[in-house]
């Protein structure tokens, strides 16, 4: 049990005739592009909330603060970790493809090799 | 309320699956009525005969970029719950796994060997969950169970009893005592258990009984487990198929199932049915909860049904909206059949108030049930 075997792709899951699948791609690439701007927005109101609660933090001292160090290089994974997110569908349409090449190259190094072999 | 097994959420992930959850709720609630509009629209402008012919219907509704917008936007929808709930249980499975390992379990789970798992349920992921009700990792895994927990509960919308997901199970045990007050069943088995969030609900109201729970996924299975015995029950849950299972005839006094047929398949569910017929013994009761909808014989109705099994992956769920399951209960032994709407209820309860009756006050306020005595 590893976590290759987790199964992270339902099946079956059919085209939409007539559907342009770039169309489809950037579709779903918006969509989970709004749900990271969603849970981003109510991090941040929870954080300003509880500030102005605790009465701690105006939001001029927000616009004056400049990350450095370890803050700098916790945010740059935040950076990527959104970045992925928004971007799996066309990783994934993208790995299908290279699978295919490559069962395609594979194909025809196989007919090569038997035509050698003759 | 909650449970020990059930995955937690950070912060962010709460607020990722609660904008999923919104998210679906916004589209039925604000994009599916204009799209039905639209089908009806395109149903009418079509010749008569066409209009409600499911296959002329779906190819001019496919001309249309806004209807295959509707099924993309509806789809990936459900592909991004399944991705928020399972990165989130990634993120925490060595700890539910160490969770799920019970030391001195009062209940059990059985695998059985060679199992094989119907092909109504092994050919597709159904509602869209990647691996579906039967992958397994093996020994330990309870991967499926939680995603199948967490992500139900939010599939649910938060309508079904919250976290513990138990409305459709109090709801057929209320049948139960309402109906059958005299039964006090010794022997409980819950046909399709999954996560065994309903078979809770009848080893919570009858205490003393010896309670079973049956479905086909190993790791649902030992989740399953795991659940009951955080919750202090003691529920027997093993690997098996509703059609055919390998208890002894009129070994229980009340076998039942919660939405369940609607996962199988036409000739699945007479073969259930008949199932139920065998296993309990004369006097015994079956139960049969289900989502109370109408196949509604309009052009909506058949488009709701058709993009339920070609993008999420259902394909009986029009197909058992159309079929008389009373009559089916009666075909294969079963007499005085019951049909009707039970309320849903939180807490199944001899004192509560008799709320089954032939009025279907919608989805999630009440349940369709069948039931019999043998």
């Amino acid at each position: 049990m590893n976590s290759d075997d987790i199964v992270r792709l339902a099946t079956p899951r059919r085209s939409i005739p007539g559907e342009d699948p770039e169309v489809g791609r950037l579709s779903a690439m918006v969509m989970a592009l709004l749900g990271e701007l969603v849970i981003t927005r109510e991090r941040l109101d929870s954080v300003e909330r509880l500030l102005d609660a605790a009465n701690v933090l105006r939001q001029s001292d927000v616009e004056a603060y400049d990350p450095t160090g370890q803050a700098t290089a916790e945010r740059e994974q935040l950076r990527k970790r959104q970045i992925g997110k928004v971007l799996r569908p066309l990783q994934i349409d993208i790995e299908k493809a290279v699978a295919n090449v490559q069962q395609k190259v594979a194909n025809a190094d196989a007919v090569h090799e038997e035509e050698i072999r003759k | 309320m909650s449970h020990p097994m059930m995955p937690e959420a950070t912060h962010d992930e709460r607020a990722e699956q609660y904008f999923v959850r919104d998210l679906k709720i916004w589209l039925a609630e604000h994009i599916s009525p204009l799209q039905q509009k639209l089908v009806e629209a395109t149903s009418a402008s079509m010749p008569e005969d066409e209009g409600l012919d499911l296959g002329p219907l779906r190819r001019k509704l496919l001309e249309q970029d806004v209807y295959r917008s509707w099924i993309s936007v509806s789809r990936t929808s459900q592909e991004m719950m399944w991705d928020a709930v399972g990165s989130s249980i990634d993120r925490q499975l060595g700890e539910l796994t160490k969770k799920a390992d019970i030391k001195a379990p009062r209940g059990s789970v059985t695998l059985k060997r060679g199992f094989e798992t119907p092909r109504y349920i092994a050919s597709l992921d159904v509602h869209m969950m990647p691996g579906g009700y039967a992958h397994d990792r093996g020994e330990g895994d309870i991967r499926q169970g939680a995603l199948m927990d967490r992500g139900g509960a939010i599939y649910m919308l938060g309508r079904n009893g919250g976290l513990m997901n138990d409305i459709r199970g109090q709801t057929t045990v209320q049948h139960l005592l309402e109906v059958y007050p005299d039964l006090e069943p010794k022997r409980i088995l819950e046909l399709g258990c999954g996560v065994g969030v309903s078979t809770v609900a009848a080893a919570s109201a009858f205490p003393e009984a010896e309670v079973y729970g049956v479905d086909v996924g190993g790791a649902v299975l030992r989740y399953a487990h795991a659940r009951a015995e955080h919750l202090g029950q003691r529920v027997h849950f093993v690997q098996g198929n509703a059609e055919r299972t390998d208890f002894p005839d009129e070994s229980f006094d009340f076998v039942y199932s919660c939405a369940l047929l609607h996962e199988t398949s036409k000739a699945a569910a007479r073969k259930i049915f008949a199932e139920c017929h065998r296993l309990l013994r004369p006097g015994g009761v079956a139960i049969h909860c289900e989502v109370p909808l109408n196949a509604s014989p309009g052009a909506w109705g058949k488009v709701q049904g058709d993009f339920e099994a070609l993008y999420n992956n259902e394909p009986f769920w029009r197909g058992v909206q159309k079929l008389d399951l009373g009559g089916l209960m009666e075909d294969v032994g079963f007499s005085d059949v019951k049909r009707g709407y039970q309320g849903a209820t939180p807490k199944a309860s001899r004192s509560a108030p008799r709320t089954f009756s032939d009025k279907n006050i919608g989805v999630f306020r009440c349940w369709l049930i069948v039931s019999a005595r043998k």
